[in-house]
């Protein structure tokens, strides 16, 4: 079993290789986005499990004409929101109170590259680090973004111009 | 045309929003305006870092506890379990099937292991009772028993299959 189709009606089914295909296929995808806006393992580890338990939960509600992906992130989306707001961090400001970066992103900071852009990450409010990550990892268009995120696209769009600016601007700082 | 106006058809081509006429533009603009040509390259590079980021995962066992969650681990344990158990039965009858040792081999083993030789004898046993009950015309044991047991094999581990994919089923 290769193809998403294949695993979703396999794990319709009751096929238990078709949850680990489907694991497989998603859990470092949906791990990386959560974990980039809460920038704590094992907090991220959480809503990441959180996210697949209730996808495949409610795995038989899944439209198979759309996008599984589109899907699956929005439950993602939607479980970090609520764990920010639990934890009274800011969702569409930046929290300056945060402290900037963890182990794991100062392991990837001895390469230069790298920790560059995932510093610059940091200095953007959640909701736009969403929208980058959305646009430039997972590929999806606008509508899908606005979709994921339930907001209109010419939001998305103008906030997504600004943060490309300002990463560009904290790349060169840093230069 | 304005620097800004410039900017604003830079963003519209990352976006992948431009057609011909205006990417036209763009490039003629960037090819004689080197403030805009800087600030277009460093947006491109930006972009090329954003693609390159590297993916987290989360701890080994993850896989395991999402599915134990949902009531899917006890099932999967005992389909595990009856596999490794048919394979290992298969693996034993093919074993003695085609075994390249001697007989006279498993005779000086089972002589020099007295507990084991007990156990064979007390299975040998069984084994002919239940096939002189079973198949009347086995008298003695010969090579149509492990063909037998081959047969049982397979249809043993078709059922186990069946039944624990069943429990899946419900489960989920
Ligand atoms: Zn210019």
């Amino acid at each position: 079993m290769e193809n998403e189709a294949d695993l979703i009606s396999g794990a319709l089914a009751g096929e238990e290789e078709a949850y680990r295909g489907l694991l497989d296929l998603y859990k470092g995808r949906v791990f990386s986005f959560v974990y980039r806006i809460v920038r704590n393992y094992d907090d991220a580890e959480d809503i990441t499990f959180g996210t697949f338990v209730r996808c495949f939960k409610a795995l038989s509600s899944f439209d198979p004409t759309k996008s599984f992906s589109t899907w699956l992130f929005s439950i993602a989306h939607n479980l970090t929101v609520d764990f920010l707001r639990k934890k009274k961090q800011e969702y569409e400001l930046l929290d300056e109170r945060l402290p900037g970066g963890d182990d794991l992103v100062q392991e990837y900071e001895k390469n230069e590259q790298l920790g560059r852009i995932e510093g610059a990450l940091l200095k953007l409010a959640p909701i736009d680090r969403e929208i980058v990550i959305f646009f430039y990892r997972e590929e999806k268009s606008y509508k899908e973004i606005g979709e994921i995120l339930n907001i209109p696209v010419t939001t998305i769009k103008t906030r997504l111009h600004r943060a490309r600016k300002k990463l560009r601007d904290l790349v060169r700082e840093k230069e | 045309m304005r620097h800004k106006e410039i900017e604003i058809l830079i963003q519209k081509s990352l976006d992948h929003e431009t057609n011909g006429e205006e990417e036209r533009t763009l490039q003629l603009h960037l090819s004689r305006c080197p403030t805009c040509r800087q600030f277009y390259r460093e947006l491109m590079q930006t972009e090329q870092a954003l693609t390159g980021l590297i993916e987290f995962y989360p701890r080994q066992d993850f896989d395991d506890r999402v599915l134990r969650k949902l009531g899917l681990a006890r099932s999967l344990v005992w389909a595990k379990a009856a596999t490794v158990l048919a394979g290992a039965w298969l693996g034993s009858v093919l074993f003695l099937l085609f075994s390249p040792l001697t007989e006279e081999f498993f005779g000086r083993v089972l002589t020099s292991v007295p507990a084991l030789a007990r156990s064979i004898g007390k299975i040998q046993f069984a084994i002919s009772t239940f096939s002189h009950v079973l198949i009347p015309f086995a008298k003695n044991f010969n090579y149509a028993f492990p063909i037998i047991a081959l047969v049982f094999t397979v249809l043993l581990l078709y059922f186990f299959s069946r039944t624990t994919k069943k429990e899946v089923i419900c489960r989920a």
